[in-house]
């Protein structure tokens, strides 16, 4: 009898530590998490998953680039198709179910792509040093939470009027992976969190392959299938160096601080040089074979959207399935065009010349319409020499608007040093630069007016309305006067509700 | 069974004292006397040997004074000297000798020695023997021997609880060997937890046990109907919906939901010591199963820990008997009818006249084109009905149908191999056309034993189960195809589609459209038993499990599914049916799985008794893994529905992907199991499990369980010794937690899945499925049980009651988060909230009549129980679920709050239809009435869960004749008719409806109508005028049987004969008239029986 329990006993201590690990049991038909993140390969999924979200049509694929944001700039007249799902977003109407149910979705998938950066760096922590590229991959999960945080203040933030109104409470900056709901951060703390994390990814990315002027935006265009690594491959379609950069500098603006803002927009035209270029107008005018219709050698960063142009062809009605019924296509038909040109590319002095007038809209036989060149895939065509051109990208920031941002920091400071800044762009879109402008207001009018016709279909442009607190003018030539209401968007009701926050009005 | 038995034994062989074998032979008495008296004798006696001796006067009366001169002689020599030529005969018993009025005249005295087992050869301690006519005797030893000093020539009677008393011949042989069979009509004096088998006596736990014979009294094809009827505890939730259909598992309780949203409530199966599921007890052949124990308080679940929260449902099955070899068949041929007495249908003219009242055919000012298609239509529908066409669309796809079953057992084996083969066959036919569940099996049991040492047995089966749905779809079709259309032309053909154009289901039904799928499953059994001595026991126990599942769902490309109906343009009143692509026509979906589960078992048993106290300890591990996966795709487009085989297929069903599942769950418990009883009076009950599984999150891996029970039997109790009308008073109280870890394999991981619609770039995206949550645990349910059992004159009346209270904590529940948590649908599964059922339980038993000396007996039974449902705590963070279900404008839908029923019925309040308007009036919160329904104003306004229910059963019992009948009741409950809200109002005229719908609506201002408006046949939204109170009586079985008498049929060599006949569900009396079986009616059943064995 002594015997047998003693054979129990020793049974059940040797196997008992032994349990723990029979009863962790790995899903075959599903992906653990705590298994994915061991091999390089699982990380590099994640990572693309956050990717994924951000550029999926509830977020940059459509919602925050050519979509809603820039129906808000006032890009498009609807004022002939008030059935049209966006007619009350033009007049601003924020309880529109359209608009409340996509500015939700933004703020959702938003918030869903952070906390995937959030998880990443809490499961991937442990299996750091078996990740290849670990650190390109952290430094771009750190970017993208700053950029997501940014954006989601940038649309759902107070107005800032003055530096004081950095101490209005404004969204949660999220950096644990839990269930814990937290209280809306001030919009000094989420801006410093952000450029906390822009830092980071900063020094994550030192080594970023496209600093390298032989990579570049591109990336090692490595093809081979046994050593493929994503991470290194078009890195401008991804978080990278010069994107958190320039992200800095876009902070800095939001946190009204112009010298630093300065400084981070002359380091990144310093450093980018000989990689990231305004474009070469020739390469639009004279060779349209090759033509980069997107300017995305100017792209600081960019998101890769697969499915972008199949997007566009719906939303701009120039698919094969056009239809003027369609409540949710904007159609460039010969008015929009025509109002494209009067009121954004061919206002005096400027007269037509704008190669972006002219390339970006281009007729199109079969439907009569205009196709939007900057987002519509060229036709495929032989000799394309420059395989990346053509990559179907949306822009997280381009070159000019640091541009802009190093323009506006010298209004005031230095104007004829502006005037330069903003002279630079216009001469690469074939425009004859501005003279004699001297005074501030009509310096950042003029500002205001070539970002207008940079920004179309990047979705950049209200939000610049909104820190500038600046009159919206519409293609229709009528002037919205600034508003806090205009440019608050409505925090999902949801929020309130399920993080337990009283819901105030934010003026 | 053997196993089982073989604990019980252990237990009962501590309860009584352990006898010293004495052996009155070896002492020695050295004597001299002369003409002494008889006390003289035995005195000296006495005073040399120690012994005691028991006599009276009148015994020894007779004796001569005694001479005698012995020296060293033995106790039995010195007796057989003086008492050999008297009357008087004696019995010497360990160290007592007792003298009797003599059979011994003729040999004297005789020590028997022997042993006493059961029918599988397994020795029975504690076993009673006694001299017939006396009351001397003794009791089997741990080996179940025993030794006894008995005259040469008497009846000796052997006694043992759980076991048929036997009086056998003893003539004087040295050894004797005895045999006892088990008593089934003592069973339910032991428990049988599917760990250990203990003796009621001293257990807590409320239980419920069902035996063989109980069962062959009901026969209704399904299992757990007839459980339901056994016991009205386990109740189960009518299915208006699945009716009678043969493939569709009910859904039951025991005691109350235990959790809410999509947490199971059902309780655990446990099939020969192992988990089964639901789906597999419904398929197995009753007459494999020995005995059914439904464990309802946490007493009696406990040592199934982190599963036994919604009770336990403990099977034991058959185990084979050694003898010679034996075979017996079972035999029932099922009939059965559909029961449409619930449906009254408008026949064709009524339903043309509704329409017509409906406003139809009403003629359209200044639109003569419509007018006039109005009119057409009308005199084509009215020409059907002169002509008499009233087609009994309700009578198409039903047919009486027949099923048999076929039961084989063949058992023998000698000494110390046992064997058994078990097969049937069950083709069971649905009352729908072409549906059914076939199902067949296979066993084997080999069982090999060295005598009191080790028994090693193997049970290896097979199973198969085929069942398939009828072709005819859901029975609400031909409930609303309307009576005046021919689905026949002239020549008898059936016609594809109908005077409206719309599909003919009869059609249809013709068409070579299947849905069937197979389960079939190999397992193998392993026990071993290992007797080690003292009191202690060790059981080991190994089962695996290997199985296949597949589907196959076939729609032919001609099936009206691939029909799209639009407006026609010529007459927008009419409706023309276009086809799909070609494509896209006809569909197949085929599926497959399969499964390997395997669980492992080892027990161990401790008995003790010293004095008047009485120990047991039982401890034991399990280990369990469960593995499953499945796969399954949809193919579309097929040329001629002959060809069905996916090699015709077109291609995949556009936008669909191949269908994948997987799920992998292991389990670690450790229980034990103590128990006290001092002197049968005062017992004691505690136990514990500690359960480990994967499906717990990962900070919470391991969940202890434990419970506490004890009790009083009042009937020991000395001062009731003398009065015999008290058999049986038990008090009991039991407290204790236990688990609910119904949920999905991997629920508490975070998982990830691959984005293949879009990648990124050239990456294959993965994103966050959800958030996994690691503090994810079981749900626990605190629960007290008090209650009695009570037993007078011989247990002619019997009576159990059973209060119970019982609290779940730390539900599993989805809980909606700020969005800003960033989880894909804004939630993650959580333990949140409390429900708390409170309930009880009453079982009245009554022996109208009983005449053992005609072989006689009539037997009552009552049964009721009331369960109190609520919910105790909520997070608010349910709302989002509550809104939406509140929002429901047509079925209650679930509203979860603090404080109410999760039963309960929420309508907005009305005070009718209005006489001038035909419209509803409803009430609003404020009290001010509108037409206008607004979910906001709705009320709590009943409950489901009745006052009481339970059922009554009676049984008549006559010389072999057994006529048994038992109705179900409920009392108190709510129903909200669907019927009247669906089938009354909001029906839609162009189909066929209950014909209150033309006698009871509004038509003419100034009516008081108890429906609204004929003419309005919008959507009719949750009003309290369709609550109803719903008392019901079910006849829900009748059987008649008779046992033919052994000497009728032994010179056939027949041993036992059976003939049985059964008649289920004869009738539902209801307070509401509702249609039942909506998609699949309900039928009668009428079962004829054979059984015999030889």
């Amino acid at each position: 009898m002594k015997k047998l329990l003693s054979i129990l006993s020793v049974a059940c201590l040797t196997l008992f530590p032994s349990c723990n690990d029979w009863l962790d049991v790995t899903p075959q038909g599903q992906i653990e998490a705590e298994d994915l993140y061991t091999t390089t390969k699982g990380c590099n999924s994640v990572v693309g998953g956050i990717y994924y979200t951000m550029s999926g049509s509830a977020l940059y694929g459509q919602t925050l680039s050519y979509g809603l944001m820039d129906v808000l700039a006032q890009y498009w007249d609807l004022s002939t198709i008030p059935d049209h799902n966006y007619y009350n977003a033009t007049q601003y109407d924020y309880t529109d179910q359209n608009v409340i149910g996509t500015f939700n979705n933004v703020w959702s998938n938003m918030y869903q792509a952070i906390t995937q950066c959030n998880a990443f760096i809490y499961y991937s922590e442990p299996y750091k040093e078996n990740i290849a590229n670990y650190d390109l991959l952290l430094g771009e999960v750190y970017g993208l939470r700053a950029l997501a945080h940014m954006e989601l203040f940038e649309i759902f933030g107070p107005v800032i009027h003055t530096t004081a109104d950095l101490q209005k409470p404004a969204i949660a900056y999220r950096t644990n992976y839990n269930n814990v709901s937290q209280g809306f951060d001030t919009g000094e703390v989420v801006l410093q969190k952000a450029a906390d994390d822009l830092n980071r990814a900063l020094e994550l990315l030192a080594d970023d392959p496209i600093r390298d002027p032989e990579v570049g935006r591109q990336g090692d265009l490595n093809n081979s299938v046994l050593d493929y690594q994503d991470v290194l491959n078009y890195r401008g379609a991804r978080m990278n160096y010069f994107c958190a950069l320039g992200l800095m500098a876009r902070l800095e603006m939001l946190r009204q601080d112009k010298t630093a803002a300065y400084k981070y927009a002359t380091r990144v035209m310093e450093e980018t040089e000989d990689i990231i270029s305004l474009i070469d107008k020739e390469n639009i005018m004279n060779n349209n074979a090759s033509s980069v219709y997107n300017f995305s050698t100017e792209m600081l960063g960019a998101f890769y959207v697969n499915n972008l142009y199949d997007m566009t062809d719906t939303y701009f009605g120039m698919g094969g399935g056009y239809s003027s019924q369609d409540k949710g296509a904007i159609n460039i038909d010969n008015n929009r065009y025509e109002a494209l040109g009067t009121f954004i590319y061919n206002r005096t002095p400027d007269n037509g010349a704008d190669i972006r007038y002219t390339y970006w809209f281009i007729g199109n036989t079969e439907h009569g319409n205009m196709d939007f060149m900057k987002v519509k895939q060229a036709t495929e065509r032989p000799g394309m020499t420059e395989p990346y051109a053509y990559y179907p990208e949306i822009p997280i920031m381009r070159l000019s608007e640091i541009y802009y941002i190093a323009c506006e920091t010298q209004i005031g400071v230095d104007n004829t040093l502006a005037l330069q800044y903003l002279n630079d762009v216009r001469t690469t879109r074939d425009l004859t630069p501005l003279e004699n402008v001297s005074d501030d207001e009509t310096l950042l009018e003029y500002l205001v007016r070539e970002a207008r016709k940079d920004f179309i279909g990047d979705g950049r442009m209200f939000l610049m309305y909104k820190r500038l607190f600046y009159p919206i003018y519409t293609v229709a030539g009528r002037t919205v006067q600034p508003n806090d209401n205009i440019f608050v968007l409505p925090i999902p009701d949801d929020e309130y509700e399920f993080a337990g926050i009283e819901k105030t009005t934010q003026n | 069974m053997r196993k089982r038995k073989i604990i019980l034994l252990l237990l009962i062989g501590w309860m009584v004292p352990f006898l010293a074998f004495a052996q009155a032979d070896s002492k020695r008495v050295t004597l001299r006397l002369q003409n002494a008296t008889v006390k003289v004798f035995f005195d000296a006696l006495h005073e040399q040997t120690g012994m005691n001796f028991v006599y009276n006067n009148e015994q020894t009366k007779e004796l001569p004074p005694i001479t005698i001169n012995v020296k060293d002689a033995t106790v039995k020599d010195v007796l057989n000297q003086v008492l050999g030529r008297t009357s008087v005969g004696y019995s010497i018993d360990n160290n007592t000798v007792t003298l009797h009025q003599g059979e011994n005249r003729r040999g004297g005295v005789k020590t028997v020695k022997g042993k006493v087992v059961d029918t599988n050869g397994d020795p029975l301690p504690g076993v009673n023997i006694s001299i017939e006519g006396t009351s001397r005797g003794c009791t089997t030893n741990f080996n179940g021997e025993y030794t006894l000093s008995v005259p040469e020539q008497c009846r000796l009677v052997v006694s043992f609880i759980g076991m048929e008393t036997q009086t056998v011949a003893y003539n004087g042989e040295p050894t004797m060997d005895i045999t006892l069979a088990e008593d089934s009509r003592q069973i339910d004096e032991v428990v049988v937890t599917g760990y250990f088998t203990r003796k009621t006596e001293g257990f807590a736990g409320a239980v419920t046990t069902i035996k063989k014979e109980d069962l062959q009294k009901v026969h209704t094809g399904n299992i757990f109907t007839t459980l339901s009827a056994l016991d009205a505890g386990f109740k189960i939730t009518e299915n208006n919906l699945a009716g009678s259909n043969p493939n569709a598992l009910p859904d039951f309780t025991i005691r109350g939901r235990g959790s809410f949203q999509e947490g199971s409530s059902a309780p655990l199966f446990i099939l020969d010591g192992f988990e089964t599921t639901a789906q597999k007890v419904y398929d197995m052949d009753v007459n494999r199963i020995e005995s059914i124990t439904i464990l309802k308080d946490a007493s009696a679940t406990i040592l199934y820990g982190s599963r036994a929260a919604n009770g336990v449902v403990v099977i034991e099955t058959v185990k084979p008997k050694p003898g010679q070899l034996r075979v017996t068949y079972d035999f029932k041929p099922t009939v059965a009818i559909a029961d449409l007495t619930d449906y009254d249908l408008m026949n064709a003219s009524e339903k043309l006249e509704y329409e017509r009242l409906a406003g139809l055919y009403d003629p359209v000012e200044g639109d003569l084109q419509t007018t006039y298609n109005r009119q057409q239509k009308y005199y084509n529908k009215y020409k059907n009905v002169l002509e008499g066409v009233d087609t009994d669309w309700l009578a198409q796809p039903v047919t009486n149908s027949f099923s048999q079953t076929h039961s084989l057992l063949v058992e023998g084996g000698a000494e110390n191999v046992i064997y058994s083969i078990d097969g049937y066959f069950d083709k069971n036919k649905g009352v729908m056309k072409k549906s059914g569940r076939d199902r067949y099996g296979l066993g084997f049991t080999l069982q090999y034993r060295i005598k009191d040492k080790i028994i090693i047995r193997n049970y290896a089966s097979y199973s198969n189960t085929h069942s398939y749905d009828s072709p005819y779809g859901s029975y609400s079709t031909y409930a609303s195809a309307n009576p005046y259309e021919r689905p026949w032309d002239a020549n008898g053909q059936l016609v594809p589609t109908l005077t409206d154009g719309s599909p003919n289901p009869l059609y249809e039904a013709a068409l070579p459209n299947r849905s069937f799928s197979d389960t079939e499953y190999f397992a193998d059994e392993l026990s071993a038993d290992w007797i080690i001595g003292n009191g202690w026991r060790v059981i080991g126990q190994f089962r695996i499990e290997k199985g296949n599942t597949s589907s196959d769902y076939y729609r032919s490309p001609f099936s009206s599914e691939f029909l799209t109906a639009s407006d026609d343009p010529n007459d927008p009143e009419a409706t023309i049916y276009t086809p799909v692509d070609l494509a896209e026509r006809g569909e197949l979906t085929l599926g497959d799985g399969e499964y390997l589960n395997y669980s492992g078992k080892l027990t161990v048993n401790y008995n003790k008794q010293v004095d008047k106290h009485m120990f047991f300890f039982g401890g034991g591990a399990e280990i369990n893994q469960n593995e499953s996966s499945s796969h399954s795709f949809t193919a579309t487009g097929f040329a001629d529905d002959r060809y069905s085989d996916p090699a015709f297929a077109i291609q995949f069903m556009e936008d669909s992907r191949p269908g994948s599942s997987e799920s992998t769950v292991r389990s670690i418990g450790m229980l034990a199991n103590f128990n006290y009883i001092y002197d049968d009076r005062y017992f004691l009950d505690l136990s514990g499990r500690y359960d480990g599984s994967s499906q717990f999150g990962a900070d919470r891996r391991w969940a202890p369980f434990w419970s506490v029970g004890g009790g009083w039997n009042v009937h020991e109790e000395h001062f009731w010794s003398t009065n015999s009308v008290l058999d049986l008073f038990k008090i009991r109280a039991s407290y204790g937690v236990t688990g609910n870890q119904e949920f999905s394999a991997y629920q508490a991981k975070t998982m990830y899945q691959y984005q293949t619609g879009r990648l990124y770039n050239q990456l294959i995206p993965a994103t966050l499925m959800g958030y996994g949550n690691p503090d994810l645990k079981w749900q626990n349910q605190y629960s007290t049980n008090i209650g009695f059992d009570l037993g007078l004159w011989k247990n002619r009346l019997s009576l159990t009651f059973n209060y119970y209270w019982k609290r779940t904590e730390g539900m599993l529940t989805t809980i909606t988060v700020a969005p800003s948590l960033g989880f894909p649908s804004n939630s993650f599964t959580a333990n949140l909230g409390e429900i708390s059922n409170r309930g009880w339980e009453l079982n009245l038993g009554a022996s109208i009549l009983r005449d053992p000396a005609n072989d006689l007996e009539w037997r009552v039974n009552v049964q009721a129980s009331q369960n109190r449902n609520k919910l105790t705590k909520i997070n608010n963070q349910l709302r989002g679920l509550n809104d939406q279900n509140n929002q429901e404008k047509e079925i209650p839908g679930a509203v979860y709050e603090e404080g109410e029923s999760l039963s309960a019925i929420k309508a907005v309040p009305s005070l009718g239809i209005d006489p001038a308007t035909g419209q509803e009036i409803y009430v609003k919160k404020d009290g001010t009435l509108t037409y206008e329904w607004d979910a906001a104003d709705k009320v709590l306004c009943g409950d489901t869960e009745p006052d009481v229910y339970g059922n009554i059963s009676t049984n008549l019992y006559w010389k072999g004749w057994n006529l048994n009948a038992i109705f179900q009741y409920s009392v108190g409950g709510d129903v909200y008719n669907s019927t009247l809200s669906s089938r009354v109002e909001g029906v839609n005229p162009a189909t066929n409806a209950d014909r209150r719908v033309l006698n009871d609506r509004w038509t003419t201002p100034g009516q008081h109508a108890l429906y609204r408006n004929i003419r309005d046949y919008g959507q009719t939204y949750i009003s309290t005028r369709f609550v109803q109170r719903d008392n019901y009586l079910d006849f829900t079985s009748l059987s008649l049987s008779y046992d033919f008498p052994k000497k009728w049929i032994q010179p056939y060599k027949i041993s036992t004969l059976r003939l049985s006949f059964y008649a289920n569900d004869l009738f539902h009396l209801s307070t509401v008239k509702q249609e039942r079986g909506l998609d699949y009616p309900f039928a009668r059943s009428f079962v004829f029986g054979l059984n015999f064995s030889i």
